[in-house]
C-alpha cells in the first residue's frame, strides 16, 4: 500500500527517474533522491530494522541521520544509515544484527527476556566464574554488534584537502543562510556546509501545512549559491573543532580541513521524543521525521494518527499532516494550560480534536509487533509526569507523530570551549561564554521563531565581522523570549515523560535504555550523569546521545530533586558523527630520502634498511647465500680485499668564517683552534647535563672554513642544535647544511689505496690517518678524508650528490680485479664493531657520560667553555658507576645467546647491559660491547650477562680492534 | 591543530614548528655552586603560566622565542633572540 | 588546459648563497635581487628567490646565464657562504593544480594571502619546501623546490595524483 503523495513543490525526488533495489530479499522501486527509509516507507514498509539491544522493531524515527536502528549493509559496505543515505540502483540491502531477517529476527526473544535483564546486567552476571567468561563473551558478541566487517572492502582513496576561510558557517538552516549572506555581502571568503543535500534547514520541512515558506527559502537559497564570496558543501558535516579554529568537513568523497577565522555555529537542534510505553514503535515517529517525510519525499507517515506533544511545533506538525493527507485523529498536548497558539484555530477548524493536559499512555501494537496499532490516550499530571488512567480511550491508528522539545547540536560550541548554561526561558542549553571567534545563531542559541532567527544569524556575522576588525555597528538584540504569540511558549518541555509500570518507555532508542533503568543505575550510587551514562550506557550508542541525552539529564534531575543546570553535560568529544577511517586515512604521505645511488642498489637487489628517513642499503643478497652468509661475506671483502659503501646519508654541515674554530670548540668537546688545515678531528657533542649526544668528524678546509661529517640519524637534530647556538652566541660564522647536495662514498679495505690511486690526482701514500684532501677522483672534486671508522685502510669520498654515480662506477670498475665488493649498513656496523667503536645512540643512552665510553681523550677540559663542560666538571667529581668495555664470548660457545639489552649480572645485582654483540666470521668469536662495573673493565677479566632464558654466560673484556691491525687480516687475538 | 607565529615566516600550522624547550638563561659556570649548576641542568619549573619558549620552524631552519601561557596554550608574542632585549625593555 | 601537468625542472642550474654580505656580492655581479624577504624576482630569464631575508637561490631558466656566471668566481669572500644545491624542483600547471596543492599543503594558496612575489618556506606531502605561485602566459602555476634527496618520494607523489586526475 503506497504512502507517496502526488508531485508537490519543493520535493527531493526526481519521479522521472525510476530506481529498483531490492531490500531484504524483496525488490522495491524509489524514485531518484529517495533515501532508503524513504523509498521503504513509502512502499509501505515499516519494519525497517532491529534495535541493538532488545532486538525490537524499529521503523523511522528522526529521518536526520539519527536512526540508528536501521543500519544496513549492501555487499561489501556495512552500517549504511538508510535515513538519509540515497537509495542507488540495484542496491542489495539486508538489515545488520538480525538472525532470520528484519521480520522474524530469532533474537527478538530477547525482548521478551528483557525484564530479566536489568539495567547493569552483562557488568555483574558474567564476571563470576571466570573461566566461563570466554563462553559469554562469545555468546554476547555474536547476539550484539553492527554488521560485519568484510575485509575484501576496497580501498579507495579519500583525499583530504586543506580549505580556508574568513567565516565558517555550520548549517545552512535560516539562521545559518542569513548568517553567510550577511557576512559574504561584507566582501569576506565564506564557507557554508550543511549536512544535507539540499540547503535550507528546517525552511525544507517544517510549514505548518502554509507553503509560502517555500518562495522564501528558493529565494534565499538562490542568493547564497550565486554569491561568489560563499563556498558551499552540501552533504557534508563539521566532524568536530580543533585548536585555532581548524574544523574538519567531511563529504562523501573525502574531508576538507578548514582553517577559519571565525566561526559561526548555526547548527540546529535535535528534535526529542516524549517517553512513553511503547514510543518505539515503527509508525511512532519525531514531528519533524513526518515533516520530512511529507515536504522532501512527498510520502505520508501514516494514513491515519494522533499527533502527541509538548510544544507548539506538534501543532505545526498536525498542520503538515493533514496538507499532505494524513488523517490526524487527535492532537493530545501534554501541557495545562497551552493552547498552541495561532495554529490551534486553524486545527480545530479542520476538525482535529485537541486534548490539553493528555498524554498518549502507551502505544498499542499490532499482533505481530511490526506496527503501532493503537494509542491509550488518559489525561496527565504534568507536574509529576503521571498518567490519570481512570479515564483513558484508546483511538485505533496506524501512526503517532510526537513533539516534546529540542537539545541544541552544541557540539561544536562544548569542543571549541564554550561555557553552556541552562536557559530556563527556552528550557534548553544555550551559549553562555563563547571563545574568541566563535559565535552561534539560531536554535543552538536558543533563537526558535523565523524572523528572529534570520535576525540572530545577521547579528552572528556581524559579530564576527568584527571580530575580524570590520568597522560595523553592533547590532544588538534583546534577549529572545520565544514566539511572541503565546506568553507561555516552551519550544522544549522541561519533562516530557509518562511513567508506565511494565516499562518499556525508551528514552534511548540506540540502546533500549527505559526510565527504571535510570532510576535503578540511581539507587546503585550511579547518580552522577558521567557515571550514570557509562552504567546505563544512555548515550553510548551510534547517536551519541543525540535524541537521549536530554531526557536523561532532565530524569536524573528529577530522580536527584535537583535543577538541571546542576546535573550538567557529558563531554563532547570529536568526531561529532563516525567518520570512516578511510576517510581518516587519506593519502599515505611516507617521506623517505633517497641518495643518488638508490637505483644501483635497487638494481642489484639490495634490502633496504630505514635510517631516519634515508632508505638505506642493509645488504646485498647473492643467490644461494643465507642474509647471515651474505653480511660476513660483505665484511670478510673489506677485512681482505676492499668493500665500497654509500655513505651519503650522512650528516655534512660545512662551517664558514673568522670564528669557525672558536664555534667548534664551544659546540663540541675537542680542541679544534690548533688544528691543522688538512687534518681532521673528532667531534662528541654533549647535552648541557654531560650526556653523549652524537659524534662525528670535522675536517678543516681552511683557516675559516670546517667540513664536518655526522652520523646519519642525529644529523638534522645536531644541525638544528648549531643554529641555536648560533643564535645565542652571535658569532663570526656561517652556517650551510650540505647533507643532501653532497653525496659520499667510503672505500676501506687493504686494497683501497692501490684501487683509489687508479681514479685520483693525487698521492694517497702522503696522506696520513686523520687528514683530509682536496683532490680530482674520477675527475670530480671531491674531498678525500682518510678515516679509520670500519676499517684501518678507508677513505671517505664526499663529491656533489648528483656525481656519486660516476666515482662509484669508476671505483667498481678500478677494483674489479681486487675483489672490490659493495657493502650495505649490516656489514658496516660489524665492521665497526670489529673495530671497537661505540655508536651514539646504540651503545650510549640518555644518562651515559664520555668517561663511561672511554672517550676522555676526546674531551678538552681545560678549554674556557663547552657545552656539557661544568656538569662534568660534577660527573668527574664522583665514582664511575659503569664502564663501556669491548668482550668476547668463548670459542666453544654454544647456547643461548646474548642479546643487545640483556642485562650484566653480578648475582642478584644488575651491574650493566650488552649494547652491541654479533658474531664476527673474521674474529671468529661472538663480540660486542657492554657496560660492566668499573672494577672489572681490565683486559681479562670476566662477567656475567644472563640471556632472554634466564642462563647466564660468560663474557671476557678485551682489547680492541678485536683482531690484530697488521694488513691482510689476522688471526684474532682474545 | 594549533597555529603559531614565525616572526620571519608568519602564522603556520604547528606540524612546521619543532619545539625546543624553555628559554632558561644558564648561571655563571665559572662563578656558580656545583648545586646551582646541577639545579639549573635537571630541575624544570612546572607552574603554569607564561614561559618564554624556543621554537624552531623547521621548513625554513628559524629559531624563535614565543611567549606562551602553559595554562591557557595562548602564545602572547612571537620574536627573533636578537629583538628579546629590546622587547624586554619595552 | 589540461587537468593537471607536472614538469620536472630539476636540472636547471642553481646557484646558492647566503652571509650577512650576500646581497652586496650579488648586486655585484650585477644580480637583480627581490627587495624584501621570502619573495621572488624573474629578470633575464633567471629567477631570484630570497629566502628569509639573507638567503639566494638563483635559477636559470632556459635561457638565462646568471647561474654560469656567478660560478666562475671561486674567491672565498668574508661573509658570503656558497650553499651548494641538489635540489629536485618542479613546475605545477593546470586547472587542478590548486586543488591537488592544497592536498598537499596547508598553506592558503588563495591570491588574496600568497600574493604575487612572495614565496613560502612550508611543508608539501610533508616534507620541507619552498613555494610560489606564478601568472606565466596567462596561466596560473606553481613552483615548488625541496632537497633532491626526497625527489624520488616527490615525483611519485605527483605522478599518482596526475594518473588519478588523468583518469
Amino acid at each position: 500500500m503506497s504512502l507517496r503523495n502526488p508531485k508537490q513543490v519543493g520535493e527531493w525526488i526526481n519521479r522521472e527517474k525510476v530506481i529498483n533495489f531490492s531490500f531484504e530479499g524483496e525488490v522495491f522501486t524509489a524514485f531518484e533522491g529517495d533515501t532508503i527509509s524513504s523509498a521503504l516507507w513509502a512502499a509501505g514498509q515499516k519494519v525497517l530494522g532491529r534495535s541493538f539491544k532488545y532486538h525490537r522493531a524499529r521503523g523511522i524515527l528522526s529521518l536526520a541521520n539519527h536512526d540508528v536502528n536501521i543500519l544496513m549493509t549492501d555487499g561489501l559496505d556495512t552500517n549504511i544509515r538508510a535515513d538519509v543515505t540515497l537509495v542507488k540502483e540495484g542496491m542489495v540491502l539486508h538489515v545488520v544484527n538480525t538472525i532470520g531477517g528484519v521480520k522474524k529476527d530469532k533474537n527478538r526473544i530477547i525482548d521478551v527476556l528483557s525484564p530479566f535483564l536489568p539495567v547493569g546486567f552483562y557488568y555483574k552476571a558474567f564476571y563470576k566464574p571466570r573461566w566461563l567468561f570466554p563462553y559469554w563473551e562469545r555468546l554476547i558478541r555474536n547476539a550484539a554488534g553492527l554488521g560485519i566487517t568484510n575485509f575484501n572492502f576496497p580501498r579507495t582513496l579519500k583525499r583530504k584537502l586543506h580549505a580556508h576561510c574568513d567565516v565558517l558557517v555550520i548549517g545552512a538552516g535560516p539562521s545559518g543562510l542569513s548568517a553567510a549572506l550577511a557576512a559574504a555581502d561584507a566582501n569576506v571568503k565564506v564557507i557554508m556546509v550543511d549536512e544535507n543535500a539540499q540547503l535550507g534547514g528546517s525552511l525544507t520541512y517544517d510549514q505548518a501545512g502554509n507553503q509560502a515558506s517555500t518562495d522564501y527559502l528558493n529565494d534565499l537559497v538562490s542568493k547564497v549559491m550565486q554569491h561568489t564570496n560563499i563556498t558551499v558543501y552540501a552533504s557534508a558535516y563539521a566532524a568536530g573543532y580543533y585548536a585555532d579554529h581548524l574544523i574538519p568537513i567531511v563529504g562523501a568523497d573525502g574531508i576538507s580541513k578548514v582553517r577559519a577565522k571565525s566561526v559561526i555555529v548555526a547548527s540546529g537542534a535535535f528534535e526529542q521524543p516524549p517517553v512513553f510505553r511503547y514510543n518505539d514503535l515503527p509508525g511512532i515517529m519525531l514531528g519533524s521525521a513526518a515533516q520530512r517525510l511529507i515536504h522532501r519525499y512527498a510520502t505520508k507517515p501514516f494514513n491515519s494518527g494522533v499527533v502527541v506533544t509538548a510544544n507548539d511545533y506538534g501543532y505545526r506538525v498536525a498542520l503538515d499532516l493533514l496538507e499532505a493527507g494524513s488523517k490526524v485523529l487527535a492532537l493530545v498536548d501534554m501541557r495545562t494550560g497551552s493552547n498552541g497558539g495561532l495554529h490551534a484555530a486553524a486545527l480545530v477548524q479542520a476538525g482535529v480534536k485537541i486534548y490539553p493536559a493528555h498524554c498518549v499512555y502507551e502505544a498499542l501494537a499490532t499482533s505481530d509487533k511490526s506496527s503501532v496499532r493503537a494509542a491509550v490516550i488518559c489525561p496527565y499530571d504534568e507536574k509529576n509526569g503521571i498518567a490519570l488512567t481512570d479515564s483513558s480511550f484508546t483511538l485505533e491508528c496506524d501512526g503517532i507523530a510526537m513533539s516534546a522539545g529540542w537539545a541544541p547540536a552544541a557540539a561544536l560550541l562544548y569542543q571549541a570551549g564554550t561555557a553552556m548554561q541552562f536557559d530556563y526561558g527556552v528550557q534548553q542549553f544555550v551559549p553562555a561564554k563563547l571563545p574568541e571567534g566563535i559565535f552561534a545563531a539560531g536554535k543552538v542559541n536558543g533563537v526558535f521563531e523565523l524572523a528572529q532567527r534570520m535576525t540572530d544569524g545577521a547579528r552572528a556575522a556581524n559579530d564576527a565581522l568584527r571580530y575580524l576588525g570590520h568597522k560595523f555597528e553592533e547590532i544588538k538584540v534583546e534577549k529572545y523570549l520565544g514566539n511572541s504569540s503565546s506568553q507561555a511558549y516552551l519550544p522544549s518541555h522541561p519533562y516530557p515523560m509518562v511513567a508506565h509500570p511494565k516499562g518499556k518507555n525508551f528514552v534511548d532508542f540506540d540502546e533500549d535504555i527505559q526510565i527504571k533503568d535510570f532510576e535503578n543505575a540511581a539507587k546503585e550510587g550511579f547518580d552522577n550523569i558521567e557515571l550514570m551514562k557509562r552504567f546505563t550506557t544512555v548515550g553510548m550508542g551510534p547517536s551519541q546521545g543525540k535524541h537521549s541525552n536530554m531526557n536523561a539529564i532532565r530524569l536524573l534531575a528529577k530522580i536527584r530533586h535537583l535543577p538541571v543546570e546542576k546535573i550538567g553535560t557529558t563531554t563532547s568529544r570529536p568526531f561529532f558523527h563516525p567518520t570512516p577511517i578511510g576517510h581518516l586515512a587519506g593519502r599515505s604521505f611516507h617521506p623517505h630520502r633517497h641518495t643518488a645511488l638508490h637505483s644501483w642498489h635497487a638494481a642489484q637487489g639490495a634490502v633496504f634498511t630505514d635510517i631516519g628517513a634515508w632508505k638505506r642499503a642493509a645488504y646485498y643478497p647473492q643467490a644461494g647465500q643465507t642474509t647471515e652468509d651474505t653480511i660476513q661475506a660483505e665484511a670478510l671483502a673489506v677485512r681482505n680485499k676492499a668493500g665500497i659503501i654509500d655513505g651519503s646519508s650522512f650528516g655534512k654541515v660545512e662551517v664558514h668564517g673568522a670564528d669557525a674554530a672558536k664555534f667548534l670548540e664551544r659546540f663540541f668537546t675537542g680542541s679544534y683552534a690548533s688544528q691543522k688545515v688538512g687534518s681532521c678531528r673528532y667531534l662528541l657533542l654533549l647535552d648541557e647535563s654531560g650526556v653523549v649526544v652524537d659524534d662525528g668528524i670535522a675536517s678543516r678546509l681552511a683557516d675559516d672554513l670546517f667540513y664536518l661529517s655526522i652520523g646519519t640519524s642525529n644529523a638534522a637534530l645536531v644541525y638544528r642544535e648549531m643554529q641555536r647556538c648560533q643564535q645565542m652566541w652571535q658569532l663570526n660564522i656561517g652556517l650551510v647544511n650540505v647533507t643532501g647536495a653532497f653525496g659520499a662514498i667510503n672505500i676501506a679495505g687493504p686494497a683501497a689505496q692501490q684501487i683509489l690511486a687508479k681514479v685520483t690526482n693525487i698521492d694517497l701514500a702522503a696522506i696520513p690517518n686523520s687528514s683530509m684532501r682536496e683532490a680530482l677522483v674520477a675527475g670530480i672534486e671531491t674531498r678525500v678524508i682518510r678515516v679509520t671508522f670500519v676499517s684501518d685502510l678507508s677513505y671517505e669520498l664526499h663529491m656533489p650528490m648528483q656525481q656519486t654515480p660516476t666515482v662509484w662506477q669508476v671505483l667498481l670498475d678500478a677494483g674489479k680485479q681486487h675483489g672490490i665488493r659493495p657493502f650495505g649498513t649490516d656489514a658496516q656496523r660489524l665492521l665497526r664493531l670489529e673495530m671497537g667503536h661505540y655508536l651514539p645512540g646504540m651503545d650510549t643512552d640518555g644518562l651515559t657520560n664520555p668517561f663511561e665510553i672511554g672517550a676522555d681523550w676526546a674531551v678538552k677540559m681545560q678549554k674556557p667553555f663547552f657545552i656539557g663542560q661544568r656538569s662534568l666538571k660534577i660527573i668527574a667529581k664522583k665514582q664511575s658507576k659503569k664502564q663501556l668495555v669491548p668482550f668476547t664470548l668463548a670459542e666453544s660457545f654454544r647456547g643461548k645467546l646474548p642479546l643487545e639489552c640483556n642485562l650484566v649480572m653480578d648475582g642478584q645485582a644488575i651491574e650493566g647491559r650488552v649494547t652491541s654483540i654479533g658474531f664476527s666470521q673474521f674474529v671468529n668469536r661472538h663480540i660486542g660491547l657492554a657496560y660492566v662495573n668499573p672494577a672489572k673493565k681490565a683486559v681479562g677479566s670476566s662477567f656475567q650477562i644472563r640471556t632472554d632464558n634466564g642462563s647466564l654466560v660468560t663474557a671476557t673484556v678485551v682489547q680492541t680492534p678485536f683482531f690484530k691491525t697488521d694488513k691482510g687480516g689476522a688471526d684474532a687475538i682474545v | 591543530m594549533k597555529l603559531l607565529t614565525c616572526p620571519v615566516n608568519g602564522t603556520r600550522p604547528l606540524s612546521e614548528f619543532i619545539f625546543g624547550g624553555e628559554y632558561r638563561v644558564a648561571p655563571n659556570p665559572d662563578t656558580c655552586t656545583d648545586a646551582e649548576w646541577a639545579a639549573y641542568v635537571h630541575n624544570r619549573q612546572g607552574t603554569p603560566g607564561d614561559k618564554k619558549e624556543w621554537w624552531y620552524h623547521s621548513p625554513s631552519g628559524t629559531w624563535f622565542i614565543a611567549e606562551r601561557n602553559t595554562l591557557t596554550d595562548k602564545v602572547s608574542r612571537t620574536y627573533l633572540l636578537s629583538d628579546m632585549h629590546a622587547k624586554v625593555a619595552k | 588546459m589540461q587537468l593537471f601537468d607536472v614538469t620536472d625542472v630539476s636540472t636547471f642550474a642553481r646557484y646558492g648563497v647566503k652571509g650577512p654580505n650576500a646581497e652586496k656580492w650579488l648586486v655585484g655581479h650585477g644580480v637583480k635581487l627581490p627587495k624584501s624577504a621570502n619573495s621572488w624576482v624573474l629578470h633575464n630569464n633567471t629567477l631570484v628567490l630570497r629566502l628569509g631575508s639573507s638567503e639566494f637561490v638563483i635559477e636559470d631558466q632556459t635561457g638565462g646565464v646568471a647561474c654560469t656566471q656567478l660560478a666562475e668566481d671561486s674567491k672565498r669572500v668574508t661573509g658570503v657562504y656558497k650553499v651548494p644545491h641538489a635540489d629536485a624542483a618542479y613546475l605545477l600547471a593546470g586547472s587542478h593544480a590548486t586543488n591537488i596543492l592544497s592536498e598537499l599543503c596547508e598553506l592558503d594558496l588563495s591570491e588574496a594571502t600568497l600574493v604575487d612575489n612572495t614565496l613560502g618556506m612550508t611543508q608539501v606531502a610533508g616534507i620541507s619546501a619552498t613555494l610560489l605561485r606564478q601568472s606565466l602566459a596567462g596561466e596560473t602555476i606553481y613552483r615548488i623546490w625541496c632537497d633532491g634527496t626526497y625527489g624520488d618520494y616527490m615525483r611519485h607523489i605527483l605522478d599518482e595524483m596526475t594518473e588519478e586526475i588523468t583518469a
